[in-house]
């Protein structure tokens, strides 16, 4: 056992090297520099894992193996995540990741719990791998996956505002699992009468209580972070998810019972739902309305009839609703503001990439044919603007 | 459907708290050797805070699962409501066949914080048992993670 792990350190040892090789020798734009620096620190702090494992071994203690054992699996699996997950947005980087490096750190830097945390994301669906450190010391940046189309243009950045709901929470997550726990038991309440649960089916209810008390910690994380893209990116997030979203497909507006059961999101037509009524309560009523017409159209047309198997009833909204409301008072993401989400497309001065997302859906709207060229135009303006920024 | 931020999260907390019980594990057995390991003192008070505040949360979860009636956890993400309920399973083993399930909570806590060499003992095979079930556990995690060939 002892060789064999002498062995299987040396060769994580190897690995680390070469890590350490692509660290070095890539070319790297400012904006990914935070990043790059704490993957550094995260290589160096696993380096001394492995040679603390190689020293232990020296001692010669086989009480010691079993430890040595555990600690070089960890190892050996976080060298995996190193490879798979954390290098990635370093080895891939191309000029064309500056936009969305550039609006990811806004929005880490205009948030107080995220200010220090770097930037970092790689090709895939939209979802985000929150950690913030993976081992004792030092920080793990989260890493955002983004498509590759929608990477280049300014449409659909406001899906990453969803995102950085999740880091939101994460590190706010005492508060909100606190107020997620309560909204569990509203939901078990109204969904599940005492009546109900008191049958004699007692091992099939627990465990469809399980099943719906789960579903709905990821369920009201997911509508949470719905709710911080709404605030962050106004107009411009409600179009841009319900573009990709696109409600074309019957599972946008019902799923089988099987399927809830498992779900990591609730039904879109749910989602909309509630992103069209906190809309409307921060006075995008034209935008809400459309958006509900639009889905309620298509529904229409495919004879939908809302049924959500006891995981749902449009009587629950208020109450998550208020939930909601409690999550971004406690985490309190930047709310767009008014001069952001109005006026012209022509844009000088300061540009936030709130500005910028509301423009782009302007200008796609009223003029699309000349969309490409002025989309290209805006976007080489205010990565020279921001380029000066970082070199002040 | 997998949320990747559930998953990234509960692989997260499995593996500092791992490599926070293997610190420890090993500076008491080479405690109890008289082997002391010097320079790693810092190291050493922090894999205790990880496994203290580990033990609080999921201490929390087992709490709530046994008030239940059908052991459902409220207010923690499903992978912790999960390990809670694995910790009510070994409560119930009879004869019960993991120190997790048979030393409280707050004796866990002295355990770990104690410099006295006699508390030294107990506390390499809690943590032993400790380690067993959260490696089970996270494996599930790991996979979600990292894939399988």
């Amino acid at each position: 056992m002892r060789n064999t792990l002498i062995a299987r350190n040396r060769e994580l040892t190897g690995q680390l090297g070469e890590v350490r090789s692509i660290l070095e020798l890539r070319p790297i734009f400012p904006e990914l520099s935070p990043y790059l620096n704490q993957i550094h620190q995260y290589h160096r702090e696993l380096t001394a894992i492995v040679v603390r494992n190689l020293q232990y071994l020296d001692l010669g203690d086989g009480s010691l193996l079993e430890d040595i054992l555990s600690s070089t699996k960890l190892a050996a699996r976080l060298v995996q995540v190193l490879s798979s997950t954390l290098l990635p947005p370093i080895a891939r980087a191309d000029p064309g990741d500056r936009l969305t490096l550039r609006i990811i750190s806004w929005l880490h830097e205009v948030h107080d719990k995220t200010k220090n945390v770097p930037a970092a994301f790689s090709d895939g669906e939209c979802s985000v791998l929150v950690w913030k450190g993976l081992l004792p010391k030092g920080l793990v940046p989260p890493i955002y996956h983004f498509p590759v189309l929608e990477q280049r243009g300014l449409l659909f950045q406001p899906l990453n505002f969803h995102e950085f709901g999740h880091v939101l929470y994460a590190y706010h997550k005492p508060e909100l699992n606190d107020i997620v726990r309560e909204l569990q038991a509203n939901v078990e309440d109204f969904l599940l009468p005492a009546s109900i649960r008191n049958d004699r089916h007692a091992e099939q209810q627990a465990s469809r209580r399980q099943a719906v008390v789960d579903t709905w910690y990821k369920w009201a994380q997911e509508l949470f972070c719905d709710a911080v893209g709404l605030v962050i990116g106004g107009p411009a997030f409600l179009s841009a998810f319900s573009a990709h979203l696109a409600g074309l497909d019957r599972g946008d507006y019902y799923r089988d019972v099987d399927d809830l059961r498992s779900s990591g999101h609730p039904v879109t037509w749910i989602r909309i739902q509630a992103l069209a009524a906190r809309a409307s309560r921060l006075g995008l009523q034209r935008q809400a309305a459309v958006i509900s017409d639009q889905w309620n159209r298509m529904a229409g047309l495919m004879r939908v009839i809302p049924d959500f198997h006891g995981y749902f009833d449009v009587g629950l909204l208020p109450a998550v609703a208020g939930a909601l409301d409690d999550m971004l008072t406690e985490t309190g993401p930047r709310h767009f503001r008014p001069e952001e989400i109005e006026g012209g497309t022509t844009l000088v001065g300061d540009i936030t990439p709130i500005r910028l997302v509301n423009a782009a859906w302007r200008v796609v709207h009223d003029r699309p044919m000349q969309y490409h060229a002025w989309e290209e135009a805006l976007i080489a303006q205010w990565l020279s603007a921001a380029e000066t920024t970082l070199k002040n | 459907m997998d949320n990747e931020w559930l998953t990234s999260q509960a692989f997260e907390r499995a593996h500092r708290v791992l490599a926070a019980i293997n610190t420890l594990s090993i500076y008491a057995k080479l405690q109890t050797a008289n082997r002391p390991i010097r320079g790693m003192d810092q190291d050493i008070d922090d894999a205790r805070a990880e496994i203290i505040e580990f033990l609080r949360l999921l201490g929390e979860a087992v709490v709530s699962a046994d008030q239940d009636r059908d052991h459902v956890a409220f207010g923690a993400d499903p992978r912790l409501g999960q390990l809670a309920q694995e910790v009510l399973a070994l409560q119930r083993q009879q004869p019960p066949k993991s120190s997790v399930a048979t030393t409280p909570l707050e004796e866990a806590r002295e355990l770990l914080a104690s410099p006295d060499l006699q508390a030294l003992p107990p506390l390499i095979n809690y943590l032993r048992d400790l380690r067993a079930l959260l490696e089970q556990h996270a494996y599930a995690d790991a996979v979600r993670m990292l894939g399988e060939l």
